[in-house]
């Protein structure tokens, strides 16, 4: 298991590539991998979920050990997604979502169903419309594709062996279309993922006051709305305790992504974080039992020399406090243990 | 329609300042507070140059608007005949 120390070393370390690629290798060492786990190479039980760098927007993809894919948005640009998944080899898609009708998330959902003809398409039927939304549609309904959407209780989509419960559906708001993201929980034995979209304030209260055993405990938080100042508050953070949160934003964006006040609250509840603008494509994979986060780019930069491993040894002692939140108080290991959900 | 008017069409004096990127297709636009914003340059007049005062008039479209709303419920209808309810086994 990677301590939450190395964790946060490796979330702080981006602006040293050479530690970065340690801490993968630690991450990844064999000698103390579990002996049937996924972490000497994704096995047949491994799960893969990768948020897609689509620059400003959001695109992630989930691949169950069975093959089963499911791609949840698809960025703002026409074929970047499209393009990406061609590229990582994925021939065939399951199901696609669309958080919200913004088009930084849906831009390239259009060609991905003109190319990949998925079996489903969940969407939330808000009336935030588009002309660009509405050739979506239109695109899902030529192509004979089957629709599906939130309903008043907990819906579950069952992808191979992964579990992606679709949450209740707060009221439509008629302002703010962010608000009528789609909330999606991600299960895969002990791991688990919250994915919802650009959600701000008042639809994850609406969520957490209605349905908090939905947001409850998950290992890893996308972040809302890129990491904006609305996407994430103190009440979020301490119902989901994230042992790791992700965003997907594009570099130098004009808003401002992440907010300096997201970043104090992660901080403050020494989550760390894990950002597209800065990494590309976050890889994350997970056995049920085990997680980690893979960089292929990093990863290829080959081992770490023995003095290297002591630095990140001799900093990780530096970040003493942060080992409570360490999984099963282990310090020193491959891969992270998810806590028993 | 919104409130009476309210709807008209609202203008404003822009100067093209420069053009910018790696192939040159953004404009930069000044506003006369001294505010600039970017446009692509597929959408200006193609004789524009930099130094040109332009005229951006911005008018609600409230017919079209009306018409991609019904349009998008009229879809949205349909493709929710095709969910088939309950949970999904993929």
């Amino acid at each position: 298991m990677m301590t939450f120390q190395r964790l946060r070393l490796l979330a702080r370390s981006l602006c040293s590539p050479a530690l970065f690629a340690i801490g993968l290798a630690l991450a990844s060492s064999p000698a103390a991998a579990p002996a049937q786990g996924p972490f000497a190479g994704p096995s047949s039980r491994t799960m893969t979920v990768e948020v897609l760098d689509v620059g400003q927007g959001d695109s992630i993809l989930i691949r169950s050990p069975e093959g089963k894919t499911a791609l949840i948005d698809a960025g703002p640009s026409k074929d970047a997604a499209a393009r990406l998944l061609k590229r990582k080899g994925v021939s065939t898609i399951d199901l696609v979502a669309i958080s919200h009708h913004h088009s930084d998330h849906y831009g390239g959902m259009e060609q991905v169903i003109r190319v990949y003809k998925p079996r489903y398409f969940l969407a939330s039927d808000s009336g935030h419309a588009t002309k660009l939304y509405l050739r979506l549609l239109q695109a899902v309904e030529e192509e004979g594709i089957t629709a599906v959407g939130p309903t008043s209780k907990p819906r579950k989509i069952q992808l191979g062996s992964v579990e992606l419960t679709i949450f209740p559906q707060a009221p439509e708001d008629r302002r703010e279309e962010n608000n009528n993201s789609i909330g999606l929980r991600l299960q895969y034995g002990n791991f688990s993922m919250l994915l919802t979209g650009d959600s701000e304030t008042n639809e994850r209260k609406w969520w957490v006051q209605g349905h908090p055993e939905l947001v409850r405990d998950c290992t890893i938080l996308k972040l809302a709305h890129h990491g904006s100042r609305n996407g994430t508050d103190q009440r979020w953070l301490q119902l989901v305790k994230p042992e790791l949160a992700v965003a997907s934003l594009g570099k130098d964006n004009d808003y401002g992504h992440p907010h300096s006040e997201t970043l104090s609250l992660l901080h403050k509840n020494r989550i760390p974080l894990l950002r597209t603008d800065q990494l590309g494509t976050i890889t994350i994979e997970s056995d049920g039992s085990d997680w980690k986060v893979v960089h292929p780019n990093l990863a290829r930069r080959g081992k770490p020399t023995q003095d290297d491993v002591d630095r990140v040894a001799a900093s990780s002692v530096d970040e003493s406090p942060a080992s409570a939140r360490t999984a099963s108080g282990k310090t020193s290991s491959s891969s992270r243990k998810t806590r028993r959900r | 329609m919104g409130p009476k008017g309210l709807d008209v069409p609202v203008r404003h004096s822009l100067t093209l300042d420069r053009f910018e990127g790696k192939t040159k297709q953004i404009a930069v636009m000044l506003t006369d507070d001294g505010e600039s914003f970017n446009l692509p340059k597929s959408i200006l007049p193609p004789t524009a140059k930099p130094g040109d005062i332009l005229t951006l008039s911005l008018e609600l479209d409230t017919e079209q608007t009306r018409d991609v709303a019904d349009e998008t419920r009229r879809v949205q209808g349909k493709l929710k005949e095709r969910d088939p309810g309950g949970d999904l086994k993929l």
